[in-house]
């Protein structure tokens, strides 16, 4: 009874004091709005180039022209590209320059490929360009393991479908844009500055006096830490719920198809985030001492996790082990991998460090608190 | 009934000795005052009552239960006001009573009740939607005290309730003070204004460096310090004063003139008050004024520390 008794006049500090709100809703929502238009050009992966026209003619015959016509000319389609048979040389040449083409494959008799590309329309000649040097390539390979084993050399030629070497992009629709990155990156952060909460909690009960009142009554200390701890955390939930509703139905960000798991992860770190401070809230006497330390962790904890900037892959290989030293780190890996890659492979890694980190910091309050007053 | 009974009360702050040995014993139904300056000890005994802080050495009973022992059971019967005004802010008057009285098992339709009985006991009831943010100091010492007594504390424990309010707020906290004792509340009341213990205690001790000084009535530790009583005559400016026959008045030990002042000292227990007044109109002399020389608790205190109370 006590305990809820604490919970709810908490929840109540958390709605009505207005710099907690505008910290954890307003704050959110603008950097989330401001940060992913600020760097919205980051997140393009994809740029229509249109579609290449090329002209070409086949001089030779026989096994390798045939190959050449089926296996590239002819599925031109799969590489989006238009295949057009030139009728000479010269002309297909003033095509070219007056950019009708992109560019000209010519196939000669003794099976010798010639490609020439436009220097103004480079970028479409060089998409042709490299898919013709796979083609190449991959023909190549066929023709070495030919002379080796030159009894699987028709099959491996008349074997059109098979892939002997697969180049996957990722899927557009499948990675986030600048706004459903920085809006789970942004709530990672600012869940952190929850921690200030935590910390307020503790110190503002202890200058107001109104923990002596509260301890002079039956409740254990116990109680009131629990309580305490409880509160903060429902609170920030709540105003932390508001900011998801809004990214989700007003700023339409992608939360993936699982928001549950997400959701979990998120309030894993909310435990821990109100902890740390509620600890730091009992270690420190001085209030102001305890908000430096929290102000100068955050920075680092979330610069770490990508909250500022995405860090996968960013930096030497040291560095990238760094940043999983960071637990915004695991929150915001596994929560990118459970709605973009359906991967829930770090979801448990990530909750458990939140949760270990938030035990160790009650319990350090624990300790303390029953020194107090000893 | 003894409610608070306490033997040998010791704590120490490092080497520092808060309370040094205390030995109270405080009645249901009294109004028990702790007089003292500023750092005697008074709030560290009120902290030790209430269970805030351990205790070094001895021992506190409350309604005959060791209150380190069952504190959870001591705890329910006790209602403390602190010096600083402790409510929040952010919560309405009547969220703040009810917030506290809900810790002392208090809920439903007798919290209801119980936070606006205490809202109205201290004048607030029509402030009970309003935040305290909103209000003078003295309000705020109004709901202070609202929020100790929501669950009807048998003991209610004061700790300088009237620090920095009006004189209205302050006689309005005195008044409640008695009223609550009318209705069965044993209180102790600390302070450093001597007045206040004057106008309400039944019982008052004072409290130095940590040891109780003196424990009585006020009339008795008014007879502590003095064996004689002093009236202070004025009469007009040149009157002639004949020191020798006021001598002669039966229990007059000693008169003095200040230019158009008397002082006449008499034994105290001895009443000659009208054969004093009688010389003067007997002998056509007209009284101006007349000062009863009372020790007050401010004299017992500097007669028996050698220092101020507010020093």
């Amino acid at each position: 009874m006590n305990i809820i008794s604490i919970i709810i006049k908490e929840v109540k500090h958390s709605f009505r004091d207005r710099k907690s709100m505008a910290m954890l809703i307003l704050f959110p929502i603008a950097l989330i709005v401001v940060i992913s238009a600020a760097f919205k050009s980051s997140f393009i992966n994809s740029i229509d180039i249109g579609i290449p026209k090329v002209l070409y003619s086949i001089e030779a015959t026989g096994v390798v022209s045939d190959n050449f016509k089926t296996s590239f000319i002819e599925r031109g389609k799969d590489f989006k590209i238009i295949f057009k048979k030139m009728d000479n040389m010269e002309s297909a040449k003033k095509k070219l320059m007056s950019k009708e083409y992109d560019a000209i494959i010519e196939m000669k008799a003794n099976n010798k490929i010639e490609f020439y590309k436009s220097d103004i329309e480079s970028i479409k000649a060089g998409v042709v360009e490299s898919i013709l040097s796979t083609y190449v390539q991959e023909f190549n390979v066929i023709a070495n393991i030919s002379r080796v084993s030159p009894h699987i050399i028709n099959s491996l030629i008349s074997d059109n479908n098979s892939d002997y070497s697969t180049i996957k992009s990722l899927n557009n629709e499948t990675q986030p844009s600048s706004l459903d990155y920085y809006t789970i990156a942004e709530i990672a952060l600012i869940i952190m500055y929850a921690g200030m909460t935590g910390l307020f909690g503790i110190a503002s009960e202890k200058n107001l006096r109104t923990r002596d009142r509260i301890l002079i009554s039956p409740v254990r200390k116990y109680e009131y830490l629990i309580g305490k701890t409880i509160g903060g955390v429902i609170g920030t939930i709540l105003q932390i719920a508001i900011v998801v509703l809004i990214s989700k139905y007003v700023l339409k960000a992608n939360w993936g198809n699982d928001i549950f798991t997400v959701l979990l992860i998120f309030i894993s770190q909310i435990v821990m985030a109100i902890s740390i401070g509620v600890g730091l809230g009992f270690i420190f006497n001085n209030e102001n001492v305890a908000s430096g330390i929290l102000n100068f962790m955050i920075p680092i904890m979330v610069f770490l996790g990508g909250s500022y900037m995405p860090v996968d892959g960013v930096g030497s290989k040291t560095f990238q082990a760094i940043t999983y030293l960071s637990p915004v780190r695991w929150v915001n890996r596994s929560v990118f991998d459970v709605i973009y890659n359906n991967n829930y492979s770090k979801v448990s890694t990530a909750i458990l460090i939140n949760l270990g980190i938030a035990v160790v910091f009650l319990a350090i309050s624990s300790l303390f608190f029953r020194k107090e007053n000893a | 009934m003894d409610i608070v009974k306490i033997n040998g009360l010791t704590k120490k702050f490092g080497d520092f000795m808060a309370v040094d040995d205390i030995d109270l014993s405080i009645v249901e139904g009294e109004i028990y005052g702790l007089l003292g300056p500023n750092g005697a000890g008074k709030s560290t005994t009120i902290n030790m009552i209430c269970g805030l802080i351990t205790i070094t050495k001895g021992s506190i009973e409350i309604l005959g239960k060791d209150n380190q022992k069952n504190s959870s059971i001591t705890k329910r019967n006790i209602g403390v006001v602190p010096q600083e005004i402790a409510v929040y802010e952010d919560l309405t008057c009547i969220e703040n009573v009810k917030f506290f009285a809900s810790l002392y098992g208090i809920k439903g339709q007798e919290l209801k009740k119980k936070a606006q009985e205490a809202l109205e006991f201290v004048g607030l009831s029509d402030k009970a939607k309003s935040y305290p943010s909103s209000f003078s100091g003295g309000m705020k010492r109004r709901l202070n005290i609202a929020c100790a007594i929501a669950h009807t504390p048998k003991l209610l424990i004061m700790d300088e309730p009237t620090v920095g309010i009006d004189p209205q707020s302050r006689n309005h906290i005195l008044e409640s003070v008695k009223k609550l004792n009318k209705l069965g509340c044993t209180i102790i009341y600390t302070t450093h204004y001597m007045e206040e213990v004057e106008a309400i205690s039944t019982m008052i001790s004072i409290i130095d460096h940590g040891k109780v000084i003196v424990s009585g009535t006020k009339e008795e530790l008014k007879a502590i310090v003095t064996d004689k009583n002093t009236v202070e005559i004025t009469v007009g400016n040149g009157t002639v004063i004949k020191e020798g026959e006021l001598k002669e008045i039966k229990g007059v030990t000693d008169v003095q003139v200040n230019e158009n002042k008397v002082k006449i000292d008499s034994l105290k227990e001895i009443n000659n008050l009208d054969k004093i007044i009688l010389y003067f109109t007997d002998n056509g002399i007209p009284i101006k004024n007349i000062d009863n020389k009372v020790p007050d608790l401010e004299t017992v205190f500097l007669t028996l520390t050698g220092r101020k109370l507010r020093d």
